[in-house]
């Protein structure tokens, strides 16, 4: 006996399966239920997916720098807010609502050791699909990313003591929501310190003595997302807009620590910073930043963390386009600073 | 006149294309010989040509003199840019006088224009006054004016310097000479509204416009990297010829100048409020 397999078969096949699949689909006989978990089987197969995807698109798509070790306050702090729910910390499993989640998140012990560097930029910058792992939630703050690789490659081998001490500070709690200024502030201070210095870290500013309205306008940007950074806007969306003035009251009214001088005396960052180049279409940064008595919000620069404003220089020149309105302005005077000389200004500031 | 001219020669032409035409046909049977013919087009071709030409260039010649400007006459720096213009008057023996975008010109008397470029090609160009002149950057090229009646005339970017090239014109004011010299004494001062201490001019000053546009006597840096806004209040424009100078269109390009001009230099201050932007724009006004 031989089989004829004609064209109106071959298509009654295909048709009775995609038919079948769709009414298996319909009657809602399989069970979305997280409580069972995934059959072996399955459970295999969907890493092998997904392990070969994060494979390949890394290999597809990340270049460059991936991870940032030189600050990790911020990082920890932000791990601390919005990762250890479900991934834990040293010291602090995860929550166990999280553990009843299928796949539960897997503890980041050992994590070094499953994913390079390069792959785990790609997870924490990606998210991963079906899993619940979120993307990062600032696109273009890939400095950001690179700092939570640096810090998630190392926590596995943390104590809960040092743990604590990045993520916390001395005396840092994470508020559930802020409704006050004195239960915003534990929260504030874990990266920004009780002082408002920013703890040393070359990612954290020196918000004491900084003008209120611009810290005002700075924390309700991050807010709505017109400034990007995954890590503020996620402090910031759990400060209510009363005690987002009050903390930028407060923070204003510390002492901004003196800046130290500088042992060179920085000659072109000098007239840069009171003439501008205007060859270059530079204006000067006295024109706008730290003029007494100033009507506008503009950030004051003075005694200011030269690494920070050196890298906040750069991050503008490269992402000018999705700033809010007042860096997309002050994006385009960055682009005019002669690359040499970011260094200098930045410098120059922090001395003064 | 020109056109009656134009008329009467018109007029002559066609009766001597009919008279040849009606000559020749007259002439066809007995067909002129070889040697007649060469000296007909000798003489009408090559001598009579020659000689007419040779005439006509000889009179024009002294009319097509280049105006003479010397050290004595005022000297006008212009500079293209994208996308506006820098005016600097040199009037001889007195001080330098810093505008932008309007340039105004004494009746009858030479002025010469040196004309440059910091950026790209771009070409000066007052149709009512004078050809067209490239400006360009790394030289200096040099044109005479003389305009002779006092009035309004439009100049204009002639060479395509970029996205708002078509918007890149300013406005010639040639008034009578000592109303001129008036004028120009004027503008070497502050204006008064300049000096006087008021919340818009120290807007101006906290917003950071005065990092780009010079106000004697606020001015910050050697030289302005936006025009100079010292008089802006007398000019008959804004934006390069491309804006009424009312409050509202000033108070509007302040907030978005790109909306204006695409590809322009000057950054978008809309996170500035409408009504310091209005405030702004009104103290511009009255500088005069």
């Amino acid at each position: 006996m031989t089989l004829h397999l004609r064209w109106k078969h071959l298509i009654g096949i295909v048709a009775t399966i995609v038919i079948g699949s769709m009414i298996l689909a319909w009657s809602g006989l399989i069970s979305v239920a997280a409580s069972s978990g995934h059959w072996k089987i399955s459970d295999w197969f969907l890493h092998w997916v997904m392990r070969n995807s994060v494979r390949t698109q890394t290999a597809l798509s990340v270049d460059g720098a991936v991870s940032d070790d030189r600050a990790l306050v911020a990082a920890a702090g932000h791990y601390a807010a919005a990762c250890t729910v479900c991934h834990g910390a040293p010291g602090e499993p995860p929550s166990p609502l999280m553990r009843a989640a299928t796949p539960p998140a897997p503890s980041l012990t050992g994590t070094a050791d499953r994913w390079s560097e390069r792959q785990h930029f790609w997870i924490i910058r990606h998210g991963v699909k079906y899993t619940g792992m979120p993307a990062w939630p600032a696109a273009t703050r890939e400095d950001e990313v690179r700092r939570m690789v640096a810090f998630v490659r190392r926590v596995g081998h943390m104590s809960p003591a040092e743990y604590r001490r990045l993520a916390y500070g001395t005396t840092g709690l994470i508020a559930s929501r802020a409704v006050t200024l004195e239960t915003a502030l534990p929260d504030c201070a874990r990266c920004h310190g009780d002082d408002g210095r920013g703890r040393g870290q070359r990612d954290i500013p020196i918000l004491a003595g900084q003008d209120p309205r611009y810290l005002a306008s700075a924390l309700a940007a991050f807010r709505s997302g017109a400034r990007p950074s995954a890590v503020m806007q996620t402090a910031a969306t759990r400060i209510d807009p009363a005690t987002a003035q009050a903390l930028a009251r407060h923070y204003a009214a510390l002492a901004r620590p003196a800046g130290k001088p500088s042992a060179t005396t920085l000659p072109n960052a000098e007239r840069i910073v009171s003439h501008g180049l205007p060859e270059r279409k530079l204006p000067a940064c006295a024109s706008c930043h730290d003029r007494p008595a100033s009507r506008t919000a503009y950030p004051r620069l003075k005694g200011q963390r030269a690494a920070y404003l050196a890298d906040q220089l750069h991050l503008l020149r490269e992402q000018g386009a999705v700033a809010s309105p007042s860096r997309r302005l002050m994006a385009r005077i960055a682009r005019n600073i002669p690359e040499q000389e970011i260094e200098a200004i930045a410098r120059w500031y922090a001395a003064r | 006149m020109l056109a009656g001219g134009m008329a009467i020669a018109a007029l002559l032409i066609y009766l001597s294309v009919m008279l040849i035409a009606a000559h020749v046909g007259r002439r066809r049977r007995g067909r002129i010989d070889h040697h007649t013919g060469m000296r007909f087009i000798l003489w009408a071709g090559a001598i009579g040509p020659t000689i007419l030409l040779l005439v006509l260039l000889l009179t024009a010649l002294p009319m097509m003199r280049p105006i003479e400007a010397g050290a004595r006459d005022l000297a006008i720096d212009v500079s293209g840019e994208q996308y506006w213009w820098r005016v600097r008057y040199r009037p001889p023996g007195g001080p330098a006088v810093d505008a932008a975008n309007e340039i105004r010109l004494p009746a009858g008397r030479p002025v010469l224009f040196n004309l440059s470029s910091p950026d790209v090609l771009h070409s000066f160009w007052i149709p009512g006054l004078a050809g067209k002149m490239d400006m360009i950057p790394g030289r200096t090229n040099r044109l005479v004016i003389r305009a002779t009646r006092p009035g309004r005339y439009r100049g204009a970017c002639a060479e395509f310097c970029g996205r708002s090239h078509a918007l890149m014109r300013f406005t010639v004011v040639v008034m009578e000479a000592q109303a001129f010299d008036r004028w120009l004494v004027k503008q070497a001062a502050p204006s008064p509204a300049a000096l006087a201490q008021s919340d818009a001019r120290a807007l101006f000053r906290d917003y950071g416009c005065a990092g780009c546009h010079a106000i004697q006597p606020d001015a910050i840096g050697r030289r302005s990297i936006g025009p100079d806004l010292g008089h802006v209040g007398g000019r008959g424009s804004i934006a390069a010829g491309v804006l009424p100078n009312e409050e509202a269109a000033i108070a509007g390009f302040i907030r978005h100048p790109e909306r204006t001009k695409p590809g322009i230099a000057m950054p978008s201050f809309d996170f500035m409020p409408e009504a310091d932007a209005r405030a702004i724009a009104a103290w511009l006004r009255s500088l005069e």
